[in-house]
């Protein structure tokens, strides 16, 4: 359940609380539909669980629509989505055909429901949805969440050509994008303040998951939560460890996380780590259910170090979650890290294992130097990365694309 | 008189398609790219990162810094004054300036970044919208800048001059102010460095300059209010001699 909109002027305060209701009237009620393939796991579908009831509530009529898929159409995607982070993985004749097959059936379903002035397509599963859907009139903007910039190239030939004819594309971040000629806006992530995953929770629920979890609370505990995924390099996190524990030894290490929908790939990983962790009684992996958003929270909220160890990231959200909850963070400088992880300022990036385990070290040799850190993290996040900054930046980005070309948009009384 | 209306913007930012892996990619982009690029990359610090209360940095000497490593440069970009550009024509000049000593030296005018780490240049669309409050004399408009959000206050003292056809000499509130018979208040506006901290500073910087004029109003209320009191001496002719003093 969502907070109202009125919940978050204590936290953004009220001249930026109705800076942005007011922004929303300009659109002068035009409706919108957010499009994406699946209402749970991942970090697409919690910003717009979260958001999309704000929207309706400041005025802008907003539907959330899933499509269906099927496991060979999913399998495509999941392919589709490596190889456009780079990895050499071919689409066939097949896949493709699976992927426009689906596209068309879920056209037919969703063709009521899609015929509003402003539509909103997130990633590219389905981004084939415009071929057959767009009217007259309508403006169809395409949310890319992933790093793009360096595919390989047989992905980009089939999904650049269905973006290219985009009113607009909207990235997170400037090395995330590839050139095209519709317009290109810049807009990172969000994470909401007042979800179960971000909201304060008293200490005394801090302790008692980490009991659940058998974890000793009086012990250092560096935290990487993420779905399980070759990407994020677990393994490369349990090398860190291992190297920090040489000279820390007290230190536990947990590997929190779980499996979306639309990725089959997460079931094969978890072995892999379990493997790596071995017999060692100090690496906790978790393999969290869906909708286990205050565990999270307290794990996080636990953690002495939250760790990012990624190879390559889209903005990673739980990087914003972990500044937001002032806990030092240690992250690789790939995708939108750099972004929110300002080096030696709101956290430290490094670029490999030895780099993680020496930041590791370095955060838990001198407490009072990673706290400053945490502290601007946490107004970083304030200023730049919540979810009223991202609903405005939306709101801003319709609002230009309906005054194409212009650099200066005036709006009367 | 027309009243002052206060108005706020939000940006929204696109790519412009050009970026620059060197020193001549970027002196080649900063020529070709368009004036809300130079702009953007020049002021986006003051919006978005208050909190590392950061004087004068920008995107060019940033990178320039941290990515190239070219010190000199970054430090002779990251000094320049922006209130000392009326344009952003002249503050384009300006930056492409600081590259000029190094045209002539081969090895560090071609030197590249690696692959990813590329300098992207993008600029802002402006979206300038009513902030909800209008002032028709002084005392509403000091009451309104406590109340406008910190867009309002980039919008009118760093946004619009910039923009302007008179170029950055000019703000909305000295103007305003001036025609209002206020010259002493309307220079004092227009003497305020708007970088020097962040927006919530500048708000009380604003602020601070009609502090004593506030209190002086107060002391009238209160004196006119223990004339009419003690209906007559000693206060009617403090009152009076305060009077022909002010």
């Amino acid at each position: 359940m969502s907070s109202p909109y009125s919940a978050y002027r204590s936290i953004i305060g009220k001249a930026e609380h109705d800076l942005i209701a007011r922004l929303a009237q300009r659109l002068e009620g035009r409706s919108l539909a957010m499009v994406n393939s699946t209402r749970d796991g991942g970090g697409v579908a919690e910003i717009l669980r979260n958001m999309v009831p704000l929207l309706n509530e400041i005025g802008v009529p907003t539907d959330w629509e899933i499509i269906e898929g099927r496991p060979d159409f999913f399998g495509m995607t999941k392919t589709l989505h490596n190889a456009l982070h780079g990895r050499p993985e071919p689409l066939t004749a097949a896949m493709i055909d699976a992927y426009w097959e689906v596209s068309r059936m879920n056209a037919g379903k969703l063709a009521d429901k899609l015929d509003k002035p402003l539509v909103f397509i997130h990633d590219p599963q389905p981004a084939g949805l415009l071929r057959d859907l767009r009217k007259p009139g309508q403006k169809w903007v395409y949310r890319c969440h992933v790093d793009v910039s360096n595919p390989f190239p047989p992905a980009w030939d089939f999904l650049g050509p269905i973006v290219t004819n985009y009113d607009a594309s909207v990235f997170s971040h400037p090395s995330f994008a590839q050139k095209m000629v519709n317009p290109q806006f810049l807009i990172a992530p969000s994470i909401d303040p007042l979800t179960d995953k971000n909201k304060p929770i008293p200490p005394e629920f801090v302790q008692k998951t980490l009991r659940r979890f058998q974890l000793d609370p009086k012990r250092p505990l560096l935290t990487q939560v993420s779905r399980f995924d070759k990407l994020k390099d677990p393994i490369g996190v349990i090398a860190a460890y291992r190297l920090v524990k040489k000279t820390h030894p007290r230190v536990q290490l947990l590997l929190a996380g779980g499996a979306a929908s639309d990725d089959p790939e997460s079931v094969h990983i978890l072995p892999a780590i379990q493997e790596a962790a071995g017999k060692d009684p100090d690496i906790h992996v978790l393999d969290l259910p869906p909708f286990s958003d205050l565990e999270i929270n307290a794990l996080q909220r636990a953690s002495s170090v939250v760790l990012q160890k990624s190879l390559k990231e889209g903005f990673a959200l739980t990087v914003t979650e972990a500044l937001w909850k002032e806990r030092p963070v240690v992250a690789m400088a790939v995708g939108g890290i750099p972004l929110q992880v300002l080096d030696h300022k709101t956290g430290y990036l490094v670029h490999t294992v030895e780099g993680t385990a020496t930041a590791i070290r370095r955060v838990l040799d001198h407490p009072e130097e990673a706290a400053v850190l945490a502290r601007n993290g946490r107004k970083h996040v304030l200023q730049n990365f919540l979810i009223t900054r991202h609903m405005r930046e939306y709101l801003s980005m319709f609002l230009s694309v309906l005054h194409p070309g212009q650099a200066i948009v005036r709006f009367g009384a | 008189m027309e009243p002052f209306v206060f108005r706020t913007s939000v940006e929204s930012i696109q790519l412009t398609g050009l970026k620059a892996a060197s020193l001549r990619e970027l002196n080649e982009g900063l020529e070709k790219t368009d004036g809300s690029s130079v702009y953007h990359h020049t002021h986006r610090f003051y919006r978005n990162y208050a909190f590392l209360n950061s004087s004068n940095r920008s995107d060019f000497d940033l990178w320039v810094g941290d990515n190239l490593k070219e010190a000199e440069v970054s430090e002779r970009m990251s000094a320049l004054d922006l209130r000392d550009y009326i344009t952003l024509a002249d503050l384009r000049q300006a930056l492409l300036a600081t590259l000029e000593p190094l045209k002539d030296v081969p090895g560090r005018w071609d030197r590249q970044v690696p692959p990813g780490m590329e300098f992207h240049f993008c600029r802002s669309v402006s979206l300038v919208l009513p902030a909800g409050h209008e002032a028709g004399n002084l005392e509403e408009f000091i009451a309104a800048i406590e109340k406008v959000d910190v867009g309002c206050l980039y919008h009118h003292l760093i946004e619009a001059p910039l923009h302007s056809a008179e170029g950055g000499r000019s703000n909305h509130f000295s103007g305003w102010l001036r025609a209002q018979g206020f010259p002493k208040e309307a220079q004092a506006v227009a003497d305020i460095d708007p970088y020097r901290g962040n927006l919530e500073d500048l708000r009380q910087e604003v602020l601070g300059i009609f502090q004593a004029r506030q209190l002086g109003a107060i002391l009238k209320r209160a004196v006119g209010r223990l004339s009419r009191e003690t209906a007559g001496e000693p206060a009617a002719q403090w009152l009076r001699h305060w009077r022909q003093e002010g």
